[in-house]
């Protein structure tokens, strides 16, 4: 068969001299940066959305769509000062929210402005947390255990008696400022409510680690692991939820049959080869799971409490 | 106005659009054959020459599409009419516009020099042809279902069940075919052009949409190559093409020839 050009119509040719054939070096070719227009319409008839894009072709609903969301926004964006109100601090930070059974920290941008300490969240829009700075009474930096590292957070209490927690990344700068701009002394020991009653005189702590406790079944549901921390002292053996600070399990030493740390223990959501704290006492069992060196170190601190290694006596139920 | 600046005004005002490069060491005039029926003439260094036009140092633009289109069949034919004259050139975009005048093309040649000439070197005698193999779409779907013997099976069931119950299996099966026939298009493509191979220099599967005419509408297209092909083995590559376009439900369409388009290199010079 025999190539032809006769029947060739214009749509080859445009195919060919837009898409393909050499281009000038940009220091010698004026229509590059300018963008031929004709290069567009036709360009855009040929090739698509790609190349309308590369040859500025959507710069006007680019344009646009821009303005809409700058307008749609702006209002809910900026956060509400009032008038007169000059802003001192913004950063981002977060709050410490307890309710119900719902704990967490809440994130947005911490305001501290000549007259309120606020954090506000952009999106969707909310005052999270809001005070009048003559209404802050106390103020006090604590270093807290934050997914086993610590760090260092704030403090504050109200004239109403309310506390509430804050997290920002530099809270000393924080807590100077508000001092500074309150303008006024403030007390530097708050009583934290959620903080587990101090222990009575005479009971100190030996050891206290973050340990997860195989909580028995109740009601309906079956065992579940729950996460906490276990505190070793010279009179008891108790552990508290990390969930709303509740004390969940509670021993005497002087009921404490032993504790070791094994292997192949039968309980729900418990794997074969992970090992668990199994601490026996008068009157049942209870396990504790976690690292493994957490467990060991937990397991001597009890142990040497009795000044010999006591080893439990428990029938495993199967 | 000084006379330095004023010479630097027209120098920042004057262009020369470029049509392609030719083997070619005069300088002649080419006729008013160019866009707009400006005079094309060629810009010499040494062996090599720039086919050009002189204008203004913009771009072509319009939002008339006949104007334009009428622009670039100016710029085909120029490039046409240069290659019967001077053999292979090196054909460009449209719209490329060097900014100066004859001594700024002449100094671009010169510092390109190398690469242009063992480019037309490269591409002498030769040419771009486009091939473009259409399949009837019912035979393909046929040959497809009977080399697949699940297909062949849905399809029985499906004829033999009431019309509207067999709708979403009927779904099932196109959408298999589809797949199918996108894997057998892959192979048949390799399979053409291994059949053009030995008959061309080199070969670029097309994979984007290519234009598709009007009369060839109702046929699927199933691969488009661009082929750069030596003068002497156009016939060969013909014969193999009318061997497919010879065989059953299969048409293949042949254009050519064309400036080697597809393959200059680099594509900045």
């Amino acid at each position: 068969m025999e190539p032809c050009r006769l029947e060739c119509d214009i749509n080859d040719i445009l195919d060919k001299l837009l898409n393909k054939g050499l281009a000038l070096n940009a220091d010698l070719i004026i229509s590059v940066a300018g963008i031929p227009l004709l290069g567009v319409n036709l360009r855009a008839a040929i090739a698509g959305m790609e190349t309308m894009l590369e040859y500025g072709m959507m710069e006007a609903w680019d344009k646009n769509t821009r303005e809409w969301y700058t307008k749609e926004f702006a209002g809910r964006m900026a956060a509400p000062l009032v008038k007169g109100e000059e802003a001192i601090i913004r950063t981002f930070g977060s709050i410490w929210s307890s309710q119900g059974i719902i704990s967490t920290w809440k994130p947005g941008f911490l305001y501290l402005t000549n007259n309120r300490l606020f954090l506000w969240r952009k999106e969707p829009p909310e005052m999270l947390f809001e005070v009048s700075l003559n209404k802050i009474e106390r103020l006090m930096v604590k270093k807290e255990n934050h997914f086993e590292k610590g760090r260092e957070e704030l403090y504050l209490q109200f004239d109403c008696g309310e506390v509430a927690r804050i997290h920002v990344s530099n809270v000393t700068e924080l807590e100077q400022t508000i001092k500074m701009t309150v303008g006024k002394e403030l007390e530097n020991r708050i009583v934290i409510p959620s903080e587990p009653t101090p222990l009575p005189e005479g009971e100190e702590i030996i050891r206290e680690e973050n340990l997860w406790y195989q909580f028995p079944a109740q009601g309906i549901l079956g065992e579940t692991s729950r996460p906490g921390r276990l505190c070793l002292t010279n009179k008891r053996l108790f552990w508290v939820s990390r969930v709303g600070n509740q004390k969940m399990f509670e021993v005497p030493l002087d009921k404490v049959t032993g504790a070791n740390v094994k292997a192949h223990v039968l309980a729900p959501g418990i794997k074969a080869e992970d090992k668990v704290l199994n601490v026996a006492y008068d009157g049942g069992r209870a396990l504790f799971c976690g690292k493994v060196e957490k467990l060991c170190e937990m397991e001597s601190a009890i142990q040497e409490i009795f000044l010999k290694p006591l080893v439990p006596s428990i029938v495993m139920k199967t | 106005m000084s006379e330095a600046e004023l010479a630097r005004e027209t120098e920042v005002t004057q262009g020369r659009y470029v049509y392609c490069i030719a083997s070619c060491a005069d300088e002649l005039s080419l006729d008013n054959m160019g866009i707009e029926h400006a005079e094309v003439y060629t810009v010499s260094h040494k062996d090599i020459a720039a086919v050009v036009h002189a204008c203004q140092s913009q771009p072509y633009e319009s939002r008339d599409e006949n104007k334009v289109k009428e622009w670039i069949l100016s710029h085909n034919n120029v490039i046409d009419k240069a290659s019967e004259r001077f053999g292979t050139v090196l054909p460009f975009s449209f719209d490329a516009i060097v900014k100066g005048d004859d001594a700024a093309v002449k100094d671009w040649l010169s510092k390109g020099y190398e690469k242009l000439r063992q480019e037309l070197e490269r591409l002498r005698d030769r040419a771009e042809y486009t091939v473009q193999i259409f399949c009837d779409p019912n035979r393909l779907t046929d040959k497809i279902v009977g080399e697949n013997q699940g297909l062949r099976e849905l399809k029985e069931k499906i004829e033999k069940m009431p019309k509207r119950a067999g709708y979403l299996l009927q779904r099932k099966f196109e959408l298999q075919v589809k797949d199918a026939y996108n894997v057998m298009r892959g192979k048949l493509a390799e399979e053409f052009a291994s059949k053009m191979k030995e008959h061309v220099e080199e070969v670029k599967v097309e994979e984007k949409a290519s234009h598709v005419p009007e009369s060839y509408k109702d046929k699927k297209l199933i691969a488009a190559f661009s082929c750069l092909v030596h003068k002497e083995k156009v016939k060969r590559l013909g014969d193999a093409l009318g061997e497919i376009n010879s065989q059953e439900g299969h048409a293949v369409r042949f254009t050519g020839p064309w400036a080697p388009f597809s393959f200059v290199k680099p594509g900045e010079i």
